[in-house]
């Protein structure tokens, strides 16, 4: 690589000496941008991807000066634009990433247990097709442990509408699961 | 319906302000209804939480990830460190000789083919030419560690392997040349 120019312009220093922090934050939120990006549609292949330029994005944004709060709700917001910037089809949702059946249980269990589980998964597969995209991407959020007021960041809406799109939703689960 | 039912999911979610929660904390206690939805509410969530949680596959990347924090790290501190090397570099790249002044003639006049142009130039001294020592270190400046795994796939070198990084730095700040050794 001689004479080449170091690709990193100058990070704020603050950031370089937390570089360790850096690392960490990835380890912690690598597998839930990941799982989100993939309950959305994102494909396999991509998803990886995405991740890795929100990171850069980050490393980027941080380098430049930005505002180092909520970095959790900024890197997905980061992805979840991305994937949308994607054109991705939110109908493979409930196909791929929704494939409930993926959570079958080896089985030692008898075959009326294993019918009412196949029951139960075809209720939430429906119940889950019932939300509206921005009731699914909320719950996903909170199923990767956001608060509210990080899912209004990253939907860029307020959080009082995120509450009353969970509490829906929820509602809605609940209803269809018949649980 | 209970009037507190629509708070309920807020509640579940540990979203409400403290006084509401604290009042919530109460009434469920209290409320048969209110108690029996919250757990439908619960179980729902569970389901789908489940659900999300259950795909198997993010995992596997996790050690061929690794690299890049790494990556990244390693070119943060590199970075970083570039403004101390620039300034320490300066002083050697100042420290030239000059050179013994040259007659071309000498090496014009074996152009035999040529008398002419060797006449032209043969009495024509050449001005001293300030030749630039290459720098080289007497010792590291700055000794930046980069972790094996930063650089070669995950099992390829065994655990704790270091590299230093000798980097050359041109007058411009940019990377002249990078080195690592072990």
């Amino acid at each position: 690589m001689s004479s080449e120019s170091v690709p990193f312009g100058l990070p704020a220093p603050a950031f370089a000496t937390e570089s360790a922090e850096a690392s960490k934050l990835f380890e912690e939120l690598r597998a839930p941008l990941l799982r989100y990006l993939v309950s959305l549609g994102v494909s396999r292949d991509e998803a990886p991807d995405i991740v890795q330029d929100a990171f850069l994005s980050l490393h980027r944004h941080v380098a430049s000066g930005g505002a180092q709060e909520n970095i959790r709700s900024w890197l997905f917001r980061v992805a979840h634009n991305r994937a949308r910037n994607r054109q991705l089809s939110y109908d493979r949702l409930n196909g791929e990433a929704f494939d409930v059946s993926r959570n079958d249980r080896p089985d030692h269990a008898t075959p009326e247990h294993k019918l009412l589980a196949k029951e139960k998964r075809q209720q939430l597969q429906t119940a889950i097709q019932s939300l509206t995209d921005a009731e699914r991407e909320c719950l996903l959020l909170r199923a990767e442990g956001l608060r509210y007021r990080e899912i209004g960041e990253v939907l860029a809406i307020a959080t009082s509408t995120v509450a009353d799109t969970v509490d829906r939703a929820i509602r809605k689960l609940a209803e269809k699961c018949n649980v | 319906m209970c009037e507190f039912s629509l708070k309920l999911v807020a509640w579940m979610d540990g979203e409400l302000p403290a006084d509401e929660m604290a009042a919530l904390d109460r009434h469920v206690d209290e409320c048969a209804e209110c108690r029996a939805e919250s757990e439908r509410f619960r179980a729902a969530s569970q389901a789908f939480a489940e659900c999300v949680q259950s795909a198997p596959w993010p995992n596997r990347f996790n050690r061929r990830w690794l690299v890049v924090p790494a990556a990244i790290a390693a070119g943060l501190a590199v970075a970083f460190l570039l403004p101390l090397r620039a300034h320490r570099e300066r002083q050697p790249i100042a420290a030239t000789s000059k050179a013994e002044p040259v007659e071309i003639a000498q090496t014009v006049e074996s152009r035999r083919t040529i008398p002419a142009i060797a006449t032209k130039y043969r009495k024509r001294p050449v001005r001293p030419v300030q030749v630039q020592t290459p720098w080289t270190p007497v010792e590291p400046t700055v000794e930046v560690m980069i972790p094996a795994d930063a650089i070669f796939p995950p099992g390829a070198l065994p655990e704790g392997v270091d590299f230093v990084a000798d980097l050359r730095l041109a007058t411009n700040g940019s990377s002249a040349s990078l080195a690592l050794r072990p």
